[in-house]
């Protein structure tokens, strides 16, 4: 096992640069979780980790050793890839095993350790038929075998569960989980999927245009976000944000559109300026006569609770109700919303008012 | 068939099916005209002695006494055994080259144009002129080859008057302008791998041979086949490269099948015994492409 | 509008309907013809010749197509076309070896009735050997255009070097092209070559040395090859590789090569026919001009020699359309005057003798006189119907040996059985 340092790590096509200089420290046994859109450079840094794509400057150490040079069979790693890489005229039991067979390890112990491997997947039955015979939920559980088959430093995961349906992937999200816990293996999972990073990562590392906008845990990222990038990405609903002016006395906020507010004491430290106001769902309540008039626009039941998307003034939110909440489309309500947990953002960078 | 399986047809299926077969009359007529009939003519030339330069002797019905004359014929066993030495050195080695050019066509080149047409210019290239230009090659004078074991300080060789070495020279002629062909069926098999299965091996720890023997082979089976197929068929009719390389020579050590048929029919005008020897190969040639097709049945796709 | 747009109409009208007379008439007065020759048997002479003939006879147009380089070549294609009955050629320029074929097959339209009366005095022109190959079951099959036969090239210019004189034996060639060769000291230099692919040339390769060892390949129609002759020619290209004159690649020779070698000056003594000289001495390449002399093949004896009689005739097509404007042509075509007009332009033999003494025709070939005997005393390769299968199994056999993939003996006997089957 190990811990990852990646130091000022920079890749370029020719002259154009995807990766900006990336610095990220994973610590031994630690599952982190590159999440952000698709051309963030995400998949391409967990592919210079796993030495599929060269570093064009910096350095990436795996343990103690700078990998940078090392061909990707001598980086003690393993990978599972979006489309799950089975060899279709290979068994189930062939394709776990491939990696050792490679490797020159003897049949009798590769016969032991895919047996392993797949009772921990449950996939032992599976194990003479071809990949074609089997589901996607399956293919996702070979190819997982095939990865802890070979019991290596660091899992790489690469979008595993984009090819499987809702359901599957909340499925095989637990069995990833399962996994890290019981191996205690260091992974680096990439995903588009807030969901996933939110639930499976110690740390997540939120990627934008070639650099890392924030790197710490689910809680910190969600409570903190260093940026509205980050704030409008990682939730759901994403966080609203909306323009607001804080008076020269912090007493009050204006968001546009009208509404003045009272502001909470920690907006002392944007007194007299223009913000972003970030508010996640939560955060709004229906409330008495001295609420925020708003008007309902549109009604999201979810059986646990109820979002609605609501105009306050000039302004859209969405809040998150009870589902008993009276609501209906149209209908005129007073809102209270919590602003003492509240987010500012500079409405130039983009960046948390600390 | 019984009852309970035959799908009894609906007047919808019915009159579908009666314009399936009515638009595929045209098709039809026109294979019947080009393909068959010249076939049934083939065949009925072959019961029949028919020489052009004997024409007083009229086309009488003579049964198999063409086929006879062909079993007995030393000259017709020598053109099918060098017909099928060819066919066994030719088909695996434009195989062997074709895939080796197919790798390396695949390879992410900055210019691809060039590998392209390297690899598309001996296969657009008129048989009779790729012959042509070997014959150059290894002509015993000015030819490349001699000049350049000469350069080498080695005596010049007979390429083209030495029965062995003619056999080479053509062996390699052929080989040169099929296996582009063969390299074309195999890139486009080549490209149907996906990027990953190499990767995985990669991180898995297999070296560049593990991952050709391992993925790129087997995962190519069905392109190789199909290519084995094609080769095996046209080398069965090899004609245009010996004949412009050798014309059979010397003697006629380098003669095929194909160019046997071809000097008995149009140079000696036996219409009959050459339409029988043409037979004869059309079933060579049906004999073969069952077996491979059988081979096929057996052993059913990959996936 | 109306009346504006008929008369126009009209105008039109006529204006067609006069081009389409017009046409017509053009039609009516004008026949075209089209003449098949090879590559090798100088299609722009031919041009010349038919320009002239177009100018004279306005109502004639003739169209030249050139067919392959070798008389097999030109005979696959005539083959493929006339087995079909196609009748878009209405004269062929035949080898010497082919009227029996033709005859056989009846693609030849015979020319009797077209010479009508005259028939006789026209054919007693001919040189005999010319008029006995054309006329076959006593039908005209074709007229001779030009003769040919093989001679011995040599380069005068080293024979003198090295004070010798043409050779008449075959053992007097063998000496002074070693001789040469040894002094010259030239790797490039070769000494004798003949044809020896597998190509209608390489038939008198075999023919030669048998006629000059006083024997026939036929005797009354049947095969007599079963003499100490017949082995003659074997034994002796044999002789000449070992001794280093012929090249280690003479299976691979055709003909027009020998012309090739010479014309660069690689080559001593060359065996080829009539059209050689020609290019040797007018090709903007030749490295050999006024270097050649020309001379009687040897034998194996000085008193004995042999050679094959070579040339090509006018064919009218059995499928032509234009059978008695196409006879006509072939008549001017195998007339003294083209016959000399050829000789002066592309040194072909003329079939008439009076034309060898011709003074123009002299002065543009010096050696015409001492080939006037030669052509005389040639002599046609075996006349039969099946002659392509005959011709392939002799040139086949004669390759196989000069390659040394086939013994003397072993070639003389495959030729020997095969040839049995097709004189029985």
């Amino acid at each position: 096992m190990a811990g990852i340092e990646i130091a000022k790590v920079v890749k370029a096509y020719g002259s154009v640069p995807v990766i900006h200089g990336i610095d990220l420290s994973v610590r031994d046994g630690e599952f982190v979780v590159l999440v952000g859109p698709s051309g963030c450079g995400k998949s391409t840094l967990l592919r210079m980790i796993a030495g599929l794509e060269s570093v064009t400057d910096g350095t990436i150490r795996i343990g103690d050793r700078v990998v940078n040079d090392l061909p990707p069979r001598d980086r003690d790693i393993a990978m599972v890839f979006q489309d799950y890489a089975l060899y279709p005229h290979r068994t189930v039991a062939e394709n776990v095993g491939f990696g050792l067979r490679m490797r020159g390890v003897d049949a009798a112990t590769i016969a032991r350790k895919v047996n392993e491997a797949a009772e921990i997947l449950q996939i032992t039955h599976l194990l003479d038929r071809k990949p074609g015979q089997l589901s996607g939920g399956q293919r996702q559980r070979v190819a997982m075998g095939r990865a802890i088959v070979r019991d290596p430093k660091v899992f790489l995961f690469d979008e595993p569960l984009s090819n499987l349906d809702a359901q599957l992937r909340a499925e095989m999200r637990v069995e990833i989980k399962k996994l890290h816990q019981r191996f205690g293996t260091t992974i680096i999972y990439v995903t588009h999927d807030q969901v996933e990073a939110m639930t499976l990562a110690d740390r997540i590392a939120i990627l934008k245009a070639g650099h890392v906008e924030q790197f710490a845990t689910p809680d910190e990222v969600y409570r903190q976000p260093r940026s509205t990038f980050v704030a409008r990405f990682i939730g759901s609903p994403s966080m609203n944000i909306v323009p607001a002016r804080i008076s020269p006395d912090a007493a009050t906020i204006a968001l546009a559109g009208g509404a003045a507010l009272a502001a909470p004491a920690s907006f002392a430290r944007a007194r007299g300026r223009d913000v972003l106001l970030g508010l996640r769902a939560e955060h709004l309540g229906l409330a008495g006569p001295e609420g925020v008039p708003a008007r309902t626009v549109i009604v999201e039941p979810l059986g646990s609770d109820t979002l609605a998307l609501m105009q306050i003034g000039g302004v859209e939110m969405t809040g998150r109700f009870p589902p008993s909440a009276p609501l209906r489309a149209g209908g005129e309500v007073t809102l209270g919303l919590d602003l003492e947990k509240a987010h500012l953002f500079d409405p130039e960078t983009g960046l948390a008012i600390a | 068939m019984s009852d309970a399986i035959r799908h009894r047809l609906t007047p919808l299926e019915k009159s579908e099916r009666r314009l399936g077969f009515a638009m595929l009359a045209p098709a039809f007529l026109l294979l019947a005209a080009v393909v068959l009939y010249p076939i049934a003519e083939l065949i009925r030339n072959s019961f029949h002695f028919n020489h052009l330069a004997q024409p007083w002797m009229g086309t009488p019905f003579v049964g198999f006494e063409n086929y006879v004359k062909a079993l007995g014929d030393d000259r017709f066993h020598e053109a099918v055994w060098h017909t099928l030495l060819y066919i066994l050195v030719t088909v695996p080695g434009a195989v062997v080259i074709g895939l080796g050019l197919a790798l390396l066509a695949n390879q992410p080149f900055r210019v691809k144009w060039p590998v392209r047409l390297g690899l598309l210019l001996p296969w657009a290239l008129p048989l009779v002129f790729a012959g042509l230009i070997f014959r150059w090659f290894f002509e015993y004078n000015q030819g490349i080859a001699n000049a350049m074991l000469r350069g080498l300080g080695f005596e010049p060789l007979n390429w083209l008057t030495s029965p062995g070495l003619a056999f080479f020279a053509i062996c390699l002629a052929i080989i040169w302008k099929s296996s582009s062909f063969v390299a074309l069926v195999l890139l486009a098999g080549l490209q149907t791998i996906p990027k990953s299965f190499y990767e995985a091996a990669e991180v898995d720890g297999a070296t560049k041979w593990q991952q050709f023997r391992e993925i790129t082979l087997p995962m190519l089976r069905p392109a190789i086949f199909v290519a084995l197929i094609f080769r095996t068929i046209t080398a069965i009719q090899t004609f245009d490269i010996p004949y412009a390389m050798t014309n059979g020579g010397p003697g006629n050590s380098t003669e095929t099948l194909a160019m046997y048929i071809h000097k008995t029919t149009i140079d000696f005008l036996d219409l009959g015994y050459g339409s029988a020897l043409a037979v004869l190969m059309f079933l060579v040639s049906a004999v073969i492409t069952s077996l491979y097709l059988r081979h096929t049945r057996r052993d059913p796709g990959r996936h | 509008m109306t009346s504006r747009f008929t008369r126009r109409m009209a105008t039109r009208l006529g204006l067609a309907a006069g081009l389409a007379l017009a046409g017509a008439a053009y039609a009516q007065a004008q026949t075209t013809l089209r003449i098949f020759t090879g590559g090798q048997q100088r299609p722009d002479v031919m041009r010349q010749i038919v320009d002239g003939y177009m100018k004279a006879n306005p109502n004639v147009k003739v169209e030249v197509e050139v067919g392959g380089a070798t008389s097999e070549q030109q005979q696959q294609y005539l083959n493929t076309v006339l087995a079909s009955k196609d009748s878009a050629l209405d004269l062929i320029l035949i080898d010497v070896i082919r009227p029996a074929q033709w005859a056989a097959a009846q693609w030849a339209e015979p020319l009797d009735a077209y010479l009508g009366a005259e028939k006789d005095a026209i054919m007693a022109r001919y040189l005999p050997a010319y008029r006995a190959a054309n006329i076959v079951n006593g039908k005209v099959i074709a007229l001779p255009y030009f003769a040919d036969a093989q001679f011995l090239y040599y380069r005068k210019d080293l024979l003198e070097k090295h004070g010798l004189q043409p050779p008449k034996t075959w053992d007097e060639l063998k000496d002074a092209a070693r001789k040469i060769m040894t002094a010259e000291g030239n790797a490039n230099l070769r000494g004798f070559e003949t044809a020896g692919a597998p190509i209608e040339g390489t038939v008198c390769t075999y023919l030669v040395p048998l006629w000059g060892s006083g024997e026939e390949m036929l005797k009354d129609g049947k095969l007599n090859l079963a003499t100490a002759a017949a082995k003659k020619p074997f034994e002796l290209w044999a002789d000449l590789k070992a001794a280093n004159v012929t090249p280690p690649n003479l299976a691979e020779i055709p003909t027009d090569r020998i012309r090739q070698n010479m014309q660069a000056g690689n080559l001593i003594f060359g065996m080829t026919w009539g059209y050689v000289w020609n290019r040797l001495q007018n090709d903007a390449d030749s490295t050999v001009k006024g270097k050649i002399g020309v001379v009687p093949l040897p034998g194996f004896t000085a008193d004995k020699q042999a050679t094959c009689i070579g040339g090509w005739q006018v064919a009218v097509s059995a499928f032509s359309k234009n059978k008695a404007e196409a006879a006509k042509l072939a008549r001017y075509l195998s007339s003294p005057e083209v016959a000399k007009q050829q000789a002066i332009l592309a040194s072909h033999l003329p079939v008439f003798p009076g034309v060898y003494t011709d003074a123009e025709v002299l002065k543009a070939n010096p050696w015409f006189e001492q080939a006037l005997p030669v052509v005389q005393s040639a002599r046609a390769r075996p006349v039969t119907p099946r002659y392509t299968e005959v011709s392939e199994i002799m040139r086949t056999n004669m390759n196989a040996f000069l390659a040394g993939t086939k013994t003397a003996d072993q070639a003389l006997g495959d030729m020997t059985n095969r040839l049995g089957a097709i004189f029985r």
